[in-house]
């Protein structure tokens, strides 16, 4: 309260100037904004373009943001098939081992589906995290018995690639950001 | 001149500080993106900050695939339990560990230094490890019991040789000791760090430390054992505390075995 009664009691005061560009506060004395760029005494020319340039960025990254999301959810999808082929499995076992190997697919389930709501907040350490974890469900398969590589070899393909766009997506993203000036 | 570069303090501003254009010299607070005389940027280094980041993943990465498939061939191939074998594949996760971390020696060689020594932090320390050991040893016993009906002893593998107990407490306490801190919270944890912020490269290099593990039960302990580590290490810039901590840890794994093994 005390701020905005200063702020108008001040008789040379004007109405906050915002950049047309990205919406932050500027002075009038600036010939560029501050945090994007913006010519601000620029021709009509200059400014359109500069406009057009920021919209070509933005797009780029909702992309980035569409990718992170596809591998985020790719960490819910592995959840998933973890839960049902470890019930399967532990089901179709006669070995006395079916208890222990059930409740090492219902771990590796919950940490899967933990790393993907983790992705909503942080996307680029949850993508790291389960990549390796899946990663290293592969190697361990293919150490014990090697044809396992080939069995689902399309999805480990697909989901592998996802991974990588993602991790590749959400770095992207930030120097976008940065580039852009937004949060 | 030098006068302008002071930082501004005040009461409704938060300290500023100034910084000249990169291109025009105009003064500017060190926050601004872009200079408002001439619209130069002033986001250095943008694209090879991102050139970095994914060349230190793909570096991440080759190092997990090493020490995944090293650590899975170890333990799940037969043919190599035994203890020239295990002595081996030691060797080279030890190696595979010197390599990497020397490989970006300029990045890492800090980490090597102990600057801000201090006995009663690394004593409590060990005493946190030590007492942690013993109440998880306990734990972990009890549920290999119950669940897995098996029970597991790292002596038992060297136990057939003269100096068993030395071995032991080498393989078990030593090597891990130096070379998995040198390779998870020396290299990983030093390249996390140039990818994601402090406490988020902590969390990624516990979870692949105790994925590395191999096996479940252990992951709920070392998770957080790891986390304890790696937070010292970021807060106190030296591998050396973890090196203790890592030490004492397994040394006393050991010493229980023992312990137990002369009174049955």
């Amino acid at each position: 309260m005390e701020e905005i009664d200063s702020i108008n009691s001040t008789p040379t005061f004007h109405a906050p100037v915002l950049c047309a560009a990205c919406f932050k506060n500027i002075t009038e004395a600036d010939a560029f904004c501050n945090n994007c760029g913006y010519p601000l005494n620029g021709t009509d020319q200059e400014q359109r373009f500069f406009i057009s340039e920021r919209n070509s960025k933005e797009i780029d990254l909702d992309h980035a943001h569409k990718e992170i999301k596809k591998a985020g959810n790719i960490l819910f999808y592995i959840a998933g098939f973890t839960l049902v082929l470890g019930s399967i499995l532990a089901a179709t076992s006669h070995d006395g081992q079916s208890s222990s190997l059930f409740i090492t697919n219902v771990v590796l389930a919950i940490i899967f589906a933990g790393l993907g709501f983790w992705s909503r907040k942080k996307p680029l350490p949850a993508i790291i995290s389960g990549f390796a974890l899946y990663a290293l469900i592969i190697i361990l398969n293919a150490v014990v018995s090697p044809l396992t590589i080939l069995s689902g070899i399309i999805f480990k393909i697909i989901f592998i690639g996802l991974f990588i766009r993602g991790v590749k997506s959400a770095i992207a993203a930030e120097k976008l950001k940065k580039e852009l000036g937004v949060e | 001149v030098l006068n302008e570069l002071q930082p501004i303090t005040g009461p409704e501003q938060p300290e500023r500080v100034l910084t000249y254009c990169v291109n025009c010299n105009n003064v500017l607070n060190k926050e601004v993106r872009f200079c408002s005389h001439c619209g130069s940027s002033q986001i250095n280094g943008t694209v090879e900050a991102a050139n970095q980041k994914w060349d230190a993943i793909k570096q991440i990465v080759i190092f997990f695939i090493i020490e995944a498939i090293l650590c899975a061939v170890a333990s799940f191939i037969p043919f190599f339990n035994s203890f020239v074998w295990s002595v081996v594949f030691d060797v080279m996760l030890a190696t595979s560990a010197i390599v990497f971390f020397f490989h970006s020696w300029s990045l890492n060689k800090s980490l090597l230094t102990w600057n801000n020594f201090s006995l009663p932090k690394l004593l409590a320390l060990i005493v946190i490890a030590a007492v942690g050991s013993l109440i998880i040893g306990f734990i972990v016993r009890w549920l290999n019991h119950v669940i897995f009906s098996k029970q597991f002893s790292y002596y038992a593998f060297y136990a057939n040789h003269t100096y068993g107990k030395l071995l032991t407490v080498f393989f078990v306490a030593v090597m891990p000791a130096l070379f998995e801190e040198l390779g998870f919270r020396g290299f990983l944890l030093q390249k996390l760090l140039l990818v994601v912020e402090k406490k988020q490269a902590i969390i990624i290099s516990a979870f692949l430390f105790a994925i590395m593990h191999l096996s479940f039960i252990s992951f709920f302990w070392i998770f957080p054992f790891g986390l304890l580590v790696a937070y010292v290490r970021v807060k106190e810039n030296t591998l050396w505390y973890g090196v203790f901590i890592h030490f004492t840890f397994n040394l006393t794994v050991c010493l229980a075995e023992f312990y137990k093994m002369n009174h049955i």
